[in-house]
């Protein structure tokens, strides 16, 4: 096992990352819990798990991708197994004060719930992790060509079902940055 | 919208932060699962053998221990009761199926000592035809000497 203090060093720096692909992934705070705490017990158990690699936050997002997997597998099985379907998904942002964000917020976690799985990883790890392509590919082991145009369809569908309330909210920002800087000229 | 501004935005998105209790939840409960794995090591075979069931087997060996006492007890009660151990049978170079029935007909004896007194002596169980044969009784076809140790 690492020493302690190595593991919580690990999790201080890893785990914020980890869960929001996981939540995002699994749609689901428990399945993110399970194979956020999977990653950490094997790092314990394998304690050279981490020894020679170049980027651990890859290697760890790589890790979670499986445990990740193997949670969806299991509440698949579980669900059909119990015939429930859970219709609510885990909003996957950070509360937002202003209702306009918070409702954009909201759109953008549906929106993303909605695709598949795999699209879903890419515009994650491309979008809140800003991995290159390459570096998808290599998480996720597929051909970066594949990784490139998971995201390409995923945006385009993400685009099309914001569309209005994007196109919305710009246009309110605009009015009243508008707004504000005709204030500014009449106080001027 | 722009494509590229699209994407800035939803860039600009927070993500949730991770619940404040997991992390004592999780590195402890990490802590808690690679400590098996040790200790493991530590103990010995036959300990990880025994531990899954260990009423059963202490009970096991109290029935052994009931059983062995019980044993000793037998055996040195027979001594106590001014009884003369007599030698194994066995030792008096008597084959078991032999000294089996010859301990029988001691025991009906001893049993019926005082009324059966014309009683006649057990009769000994036949012999393989092999010995009698190796004997040289069989083959010259004296059944009357086969039967002899009868009478």
């Amino acid at each position: 096992m690492p020493d302690e203090s190595e593991l919580e060093r690990l999790y201080d720096e890893h785990a914020q990352a980890l869960f929001g692909f996981l939540l995002n992934l699994t749609r689901d705070e428990a399945d993110a819990r399970d194979a956020l705490q999977e990653v950490f017990v094997k790092l314990a158990r394998q304690p050279g798990l981490l020894k020679g690699v170049r980027e651990p936050r890859a290697f760890l997002i790589r890790m979670a991708h499986g445990a990740a997997i193997d949670a969806m597998r299991r509440r698949g099985v579980r669900e059909k197994y119990h015939e429930q379907f859970r219709a609510e998904q885990a909003g996957m942002f950070a509360p937002a004060e202003d209702p306009d964000a918070q409702a954009f917020r909201d759109s953008v976690s549906a929106a993303m719930g909605e695709l598949p799985p795999e699209q879903r990883a890419v515009l994650h790890l491309k979008l809140w992790e800003r991995l290159t392509f390459e570096q998808i590919a290599e998480v996720l082991e597929i051909s970066p060509n594949t990784a490139a145009s998971r995201y390409r369809y995923g945006l385009d569908k993400l685009r099309s079902q914001l569309r209005p309330l994007y196109d919305e909210i710009t246009a309110l920002k605009s009015q009243i940055s508008n707004f504000k800087s005709q204030i500014k000229g009449s106080k001027a | 919208m722009k494509p590229n501004e699209f994407e800035r935005e939803l860039e600009r998105q927070p993500m949730r932060r991770v619940p404040a209790g997991w992390r004592r939840e999780i590195l402890a409960s990490a802590r808690a699962a690679s400590r098996p794995a040790a200790a493991a090591e530590a103990v010995p075979a036959w300990r990880l053998w025994l531990d899954p069931i260990p009423l059963a087997w202490a009970s096991l060996a109290a029935v052994w221990a009931v059983l062995i006492g019980l044993n000793l007890w037998l055996t040195g009660g027979a001594g106590g009761h001014g009884v003369s151990a007599a030698p194994p049978l066995q030792a008096r170079g008597l084959e078991p199926l032999t000294a089996w029935h010859l301990q029988k007909s001691e025991l009906s004896l001893l049993e019926d000592r005082g009324s059966t007194e014309t009683t006649l002596p057990p009769a000994l169980p036949p012999r393989p035809r092999s010995d009698l044969r190796r004997e040289g009784r069989w083959a010259d076809g004296d059944t009357r000497t086969n039967l002899g140790f009868l009478s």
